[in-house]
């Protein structure tokens, strides 16, 4: 008989650590079939399904042979259509007639990325259809005449740009010190209900840890710290050209996409190695010690009706090191 | 006398340009204009870009050649996002540069 393993019933930022669990649990069985129940699974939101993909591909790499039960039958036939669920058995609970519900805040697709000249594509792509589910936009639009904008523009760009720079991140610093096949699983999700918009991007690379372990700043070899300076605007392992023989980088990226995110009344959070920490706006900081991923999640929340005030310029402005830069020519 | 660079053809049919793999080519061909003409016009009609990809398209000409270097650009139709990414990332590398190579 299969060891069996029960999913949360919401699978979310808050329950990334039970997935990690979950996984680190099966690799320490030694079993190679397992059975995973997911029964009481009412929710999943993008991090959830990006950390379950992720792990249900490392569960795979190491020949390990998942059965999925207790698949709600209205999510079974999505499901299945997922490329990283094709290597697991599943089984849907029975159905109750006339149960059907309506899913629509609830169902994402997720997508892995393994080569960086994707991201642009890829971060394309979602951004659109993250849109795409928003009813009350105008996508013929004309551009604002002061900001040269449409309202689609308003909302896609900032999306793009976080987009962009969290999977730039997962295939760059992730694939440093020996990790350089790293994947980066992605996926977003606009909730009319709240007009919320979730965003997450999960990597299996070195993490903040290793990437930053000989960084001056560092005050102790914890992920927890590690997180904590990656926050900090121009900490970075190679801002200099040549330096640990990957892409230079300034080192501000992380602190852009929390600006983003905070002024968007929402949250970044970001789990690394056994740390777990999530930035609110008014300064509010959660931290918790979790099971350990290797690797990267970041989790982006914003709401859509603050995104569209979203200023990149004064974001810029406020940036360590802005200042106007004397015989620049623009015209 | 000065030669255009026009980004928004360069890479067509995007609208935004995101990564350092796309700004690291472009950059190829930058140096190339530059080797050949006096000044470039880096045209950014239409087109939006990340902190990244100014960075790795521009940022990286100043650590590699110095900062004289911007003398030689010039930036046409930038959004005002645009602008503030490329102020800030010229800020930041001049500093970093002139840090790294005292003047004498």
């Amino acid at each position: 008989m299969a060891f069996m393993y029960r999913l949360p019933s919401r699978v979310y930022l808050y329950t990334i650590g039970e997935v990690v669990a979950i996984y680190r649990d099966i690799i320490s069985s030694g079993e190679d079939t397992i059975e995973i129940d997911a029964s009481r699974v009412e929710y999943i939101d993008p991090f959830g399904l990006c950390m379950l993909a992720a792990v249900v591909n490392k569960l795979g790499e190491a020949d390990i042979s998942i059965r999925i039960r207790g698949v709600d039958p209205d999510v079974f036939e999505y499901l299945r259509r997922m490329d990283f669920l094709r290597q697991c058995r599943m089984d849907a609970k029975p159905s109750r007639p006339g149960a059907r519900r309506d899913l629509s805040d609830r169902l994402v697709e997720v997508h892995r990325i393994t080569d960086r000249r994707e991201i642009d594509r890829s971060a394309a792509r979602l951004a659109r259809a993250v849109i795409g589910r928003i009813t009350d936009i105008r996508l013929d639009d004309t551009p604002d005449e002061m900001s040269g904008k449409s309202e689609v523009d308003q909302v896609e760009h900032p999306l793009r740009y976080v987009f962009n720079e969290l999977i730039e991140n997962a295939l760059t610093h992730g694939r440093g010190k020996g990790f350089n096949r790293a994947s980066a699983w992605v996926a977003a999700q606009y909730y009319p209900s709240s007009g919320k918009m979730r965003l997450a991007v999960v990597d299996d690379g070195c993490g903040f840890l290793e990437s930053l372990r000989e960084h001056p700043e560092l005050p102790e070899e914890a992920h927890a710290a590690a997180i904590e300076i990656a926050l900090k605007a121009k900490v970075s392992r190679n801002r200099d050209v040549g330096l640990a023989g990957d892409s230079v980088n300034q080192g501000v990226g992380l602190t852009v996409i929390r600006e983003i995110a905070l002024r968007a009344d929402g949250c970044l959070a970001l789990v690394s190695g056994d740390a777990w920490l999530a930035d609110h706006p008014r300064n509010q900081r959660e931290r918790r010690t979790v099971s350990e991923w290797q690797g990267v999640g970041a989790y982006v929340e914003v709401r859509r009706s603050r995104l569209q005030g979203i200023n990149l310029v004064s974001i810029m402005q406020g940036l360590p090191g802005y200042a106007p830069v004397k015989g620049l020519k623009f015209e | 006398m000065n030669i255009q660079f026009n980004l928004a053809e360069k890479t067509a049919p995007e609208r935004f340009l995101g990564t350092r793999i796309r700004a690291t080519a472009l950059r190829e061909d930058l140096e190339l204009l530059l080797s050949k003409h006096t000044g470039v016009v880096l045209d950014f009609s239409g087109v939006e870009a990340t902190q990244s990809f100014i960075d790795e398209l521009i940022g990286v000409l100043v650590l590699e050649r110095g900062p004289e270097i911007v003398e030689r650009l010039v930036f046409r139709s930038c959004s005002d996002d645009v602008r503030a990414i490329i102020n800030f990332v010229l800020s930041d590398r001049i500093e970093q540069y002139r840090q790294r190579v005292p003047a004498h």
